[in-house]
């Protein structure tokens, strides 16, 4: 290690996010026609838990022709001992500034991350602005979930790959290698680029863009080894994707609306994934990941499969935050006794069919039972503040549930240990392509009142209630459903300090809103309810669901009126005439493994 | 149960303990090997670890014990294999109950080299002061601290080596401390670097004559 690096890294807090060597770090090849760095806007420990980009990555470096390296975000006393040393962003693995590579990737999970790209580019020695960057600046390639409303950033972003990038990211790769071959100049390179299904190129891409979807994850690339972060990650396990999409269709989550059709792996597959990651990895933990775990039909007998294998390797498995309607007691009390996760979002049953959630209170109670036969007695539940036509008695509904799971526990417990019961509150963002994509947010103001009153009817209670904070929601809107006027704002935003938005310590709101004044933008025409005679800023993507589709399921949310499981029967969503391979491939199976 | 002696070396050395005991947790696990696990609810794997070393020193003596039962060479060929750049293996032996290196640890050797020739490097002297006070900083406060019982012995080799000997176990000196300060005092300012070289118990005896006799 050069001792510059050295002196740097003895400067900071937490060095091992910085210094490299992770293992199973891929060799990175000295002479490849392109280098491409992938990064994650959000710190070391945050990005380390995300799938996304390690899939990328490791397809990249598995080309002949491509080196891919990666880096995050530095934390805020790297930031200034760089800035004061006059170093750039540099990669984890080779410490090549992130201005000398030919292409630069960014994955954006999440709106309040915008920021942080636009500090990586300028402490990469990248112009910010897109239309400031020269012949010889990286193409600039940003993904996930949020650009599928590209629109906010347009401004710093030179490539938005909307969709699945397992293939996109192999053609994108094959091009800017060509155009490197053949000398093409930086506008014709992009002017490819645009051509590639699912790619986004500002002032060159002509109509809709279509989001990219892969037909089949059976065959799709799927890394099952990962590298092991130095210090541990958020979520510290092996990640095995069952499978991609959602048939729920909750009519707030956009997750479940621009992922389908469901794409599912074969237990047989699964299997063989799940040996290689515990083999490859040696984490204690792995996790079967999707929207909506215990929707997989086949989860019986993948479990069957895999259980001794992790047995004999001290391998527990976990289940991601369950939908309660499809608990699985029987398994779970098998595993390690950790805390029941519910996200019902809703407190009276009026409002869970107003947003098609299907699930009841007795579904709630059933699985509480079950568990805490079993010997749990920590349970954690989630719900949504502000849903459209929400009203104080749905508030208090959720307070009623708690006290019944407070009595079904005193019935059925047989731990010992008091109920640990908690109870988490976000507030409702209206997000791009789904059902309520027109809705309001609710004020600030009622958001606050609406938090006290919850507040207030779990304290008598005795249990910990958490809430997202609303200032945060409320810019988190305005980027979700922003147009280009945003671009202004998020760079005003960024110059006037902000970064690390989606952090409280860092997250200041009154900068934001001084942002909008400055660029004469008001947050309202973001959080305000949306006109339906005029198209959304993001109906510049096409992503599969149709506009009669949500106008359909808006009109039936408003009326309390449930939808059907995909599984059980076509809703007729749009994706069976958008995707019909895929639709074809995936969706004729139903419910049965 | 295996004791074990690794080198901590480059990026590693900006690895926090608890992490490096994690990495190597999991480069066991990765291969497959059958360890002893903790009762209860959260089993562990039982591994333990000597006392922290600091963040930025190298060091090629470190030492862990293993509950598992494996031969000795084999276990260190496969383990080698699976684990992160900077962190190898370089001895096993097998004992018949656990050691304590946390414990039994008291002293250890540093070699300083620093970045550039340094005339009149005359540090040693430091130590026929009658107080030894250093300076270094503790989570934001200033500390002052006479540390003359921890320095065993302090020797200049050449224009840009010194060599250490010092508290390094449950008393506790830290080398990259005593060097900063040392630096401040006598106004060096080219920068160096550290690796620990050997432990030693109580009595300082090598650990390594200790857990691997002759045969090392």
């Amino acid at each position: 290690m050069k001792s510059e690096i050295k002196d740097l890294l003895l400067k900071v807090s937490q060095p091992a996010r910085y210094c490299g060597g992770e293992f199973n770090t891929p060799e990175i090849k000295r002479n490849a026609e392109l280098r491409f760095l992938m990064c994650f806007p959000d710190v070391y420990e945050v990005a380390h838990s995300n799938l996304g980009i390690k899939i990328l990555y490791y397809m990249l470096n598995e080309r002949p022709d491509t080196a891919c390296e990666s880096c995050y975000m530095v934390w805020s006393d790297m930031l200034q001992e760089l800035k004061s040393r006059g170093m750039p962003l540099f990669s984890q693995e080779t410490h090549t500034p992130l201005c000398e590579f030919d292409a630069v990737g960014f994955s954006l999970q999440y709106e309040m991350s915008y920021t942080n790209v636009l500090a990586m580019l300028e402490l990469g020695n990248v112009p910010v602005l897109r239309s400031a960057r020269g012949e010889s600046a990286p193409i600039i390639v940003a993904g996930g979930p949020c650009v599928i409303n590209p629109m906010p950033l347009t401004d710093f972003i030179d490539v938005f790959s909307i969709g699945d990038g397992e293939e996109a990211i192999n053609l994108l790769a094959d091009t800017i290698i060509k155009g490197k071959r053949e000398g093409w100049s930086r506008s014709k390179t992009l002017e490819r680029i645009a051509e590639i299904d699912g790619m986004f190129v500002p002032d060159i891409s002509k109509g809709k863009v279509r989001r990219a979807v892969i037909d089949s994850l059976e065959t799709a690339f799927f890394p099952t080894k990962v590298q092991i972060p130095n210090i541990e990650a958020v979520f510290s396990r092996s990640v095995l994707e069952i499978f991609r999409g959602c048939t729920r269709g909750c009519r707030f989550c956009q997750a479940g609306m621009i992922y389908r059709p469901v794409r599912e792996r074969t237990p047989k597959t699964l299997k063989r994934y799940a040996e290689e990651l515990i083999a490859n990895n040696g984490f204690d933990e792995i996790t079967l990941s999707s929207l909506s775990t215990c929707d997989y039909p086949c989860l019986r007998e993948l479990l069957a499969e895999i259980k001794p294998v992790c047995d004999a390797r001290h391998v527990n498995i976990s289940l991601p935050s369950t939908r309660v309607d499809s608990f699985e007691a029987e398994f779970v009390a098998t595993g390690r006794l950790s805390s029941m996760t519910f996200a019902p979002e809703a407190g009276t049953q009026r409002l869970r069919d107003v947003i098609n959630k299907n699930v009841t209170e007795e579904d709630v109670l059933t699985s509480c039972k079950y568990a805490f036969e079993k010997g749990y007695h920590a349970v954690k539940l989630y719900f949504m503040l502000g849903l459209p036509t929400e009203t104080d008695e749905d508030i208090l509904g959720i307070a009623d549930i708690v006290k019944k799971i407070k009595y079904c526990y005193k019935q059925h417990a047989v731990s010992r240990k008091p109920l640990s019961l908690s109870v988490s509150t976000s507030v409702f963002v209206p997000k791009p392509f789904t059902p309520f994509q027109w809705e309001e947010q609710i004020p600030l103001l009622e958001i606050e009142r609406r938090q006290a009153i919850l507040k207030a009817a779990l304290k008598p209670l005795n249990v910990k209630y958490n809430y997202h904070d609303g200032k945060t929601s409320r810019i988190e809107a305005t980027l979700a459903r922003g147009d280009e006027r945003m671009n202004g704002v998020i760079k005003a935003a960024y110059d006037s300090g902000c970064i690390f938005d989606s952090w409280t310590e860092f997250f200041d709101y009154d900068k934001w809103i001084a942002a909008f004044e400055h660029c004469g933008v008001d947050p309202d025409d973001y959080c305000g309810e949306q006109r339906l005679d005029v198209p959304c800023a993001w109906e510049r993507v096409e992503s599969g669901i149709s506009r009669e589709f949500l106008l359909r399921e808006r009109e039936k949310s408003r009326r309390g009126e449930l939808t059907k499981d995909c599984r059980k029967g076509c809703n007729n969503c749009g994706i069976n005439k958008e995707y019909l391979s895929a639709f074809k491939l995936n969706c004729a199976g139903g419910d049965k493994c | 149960m295996l004791i074990c002696k690794y080198t901590r070396s480059g990026n590693a050395s900006f690895v926090p303990h608890l992490d490096t005991l994690r990495a190597v947790v999991m480069g066991i696990r990765r291969i497959g090997v059958a360890a002893e696990y903790s009762e209860g609810f959260n089993p562990h794997m039982k591994i333990f670890f000597g006392q922290p070393l600091p963040l930025g020193i190298e060091s090629g003596c470190e030492y862990f014990c293993a509950y598992v039962n494996e031969e000795p060479q084999g276990f260190l060929k496969k383990l080698n294999k699976s684990l992160p750049s900077g962190l190898e293996i370089t001895a096993a032996a097998r004992v018949e109950k656990d050691p304590n290196v946390a414990k039994i640890m008291c002293f250890a050797d540093y070699i300083v080299t620093m970045r550039d020739r340094v005339h009149n490097l005359k540090i040693e002297n430091f130590t026929e002061r009658d107080e030894c006070v250093i300076t270094y900083r503790q989570k934001d406060e200033l500390v002052q601290k006479d540390v003359k019982s921890l320095i065993a012995s302090i020797k200049v080799t050449d224009a840009s080596t010194v060599n250490l000997r010092l508290c390094c176990g449950n008393k506790n000196l830290r080398a990259d401390r005593l060097m900063n300060s040392l630096c401040e005092i006598y106004g060096i300012n080219c920068g160096y670097d550290i690796v620990k070289t050997n432990m030693y118990d109580c009595n300082s005896v090598d650990l390594d004559t200790i857990f691997f006799g002759s045969c090392n």
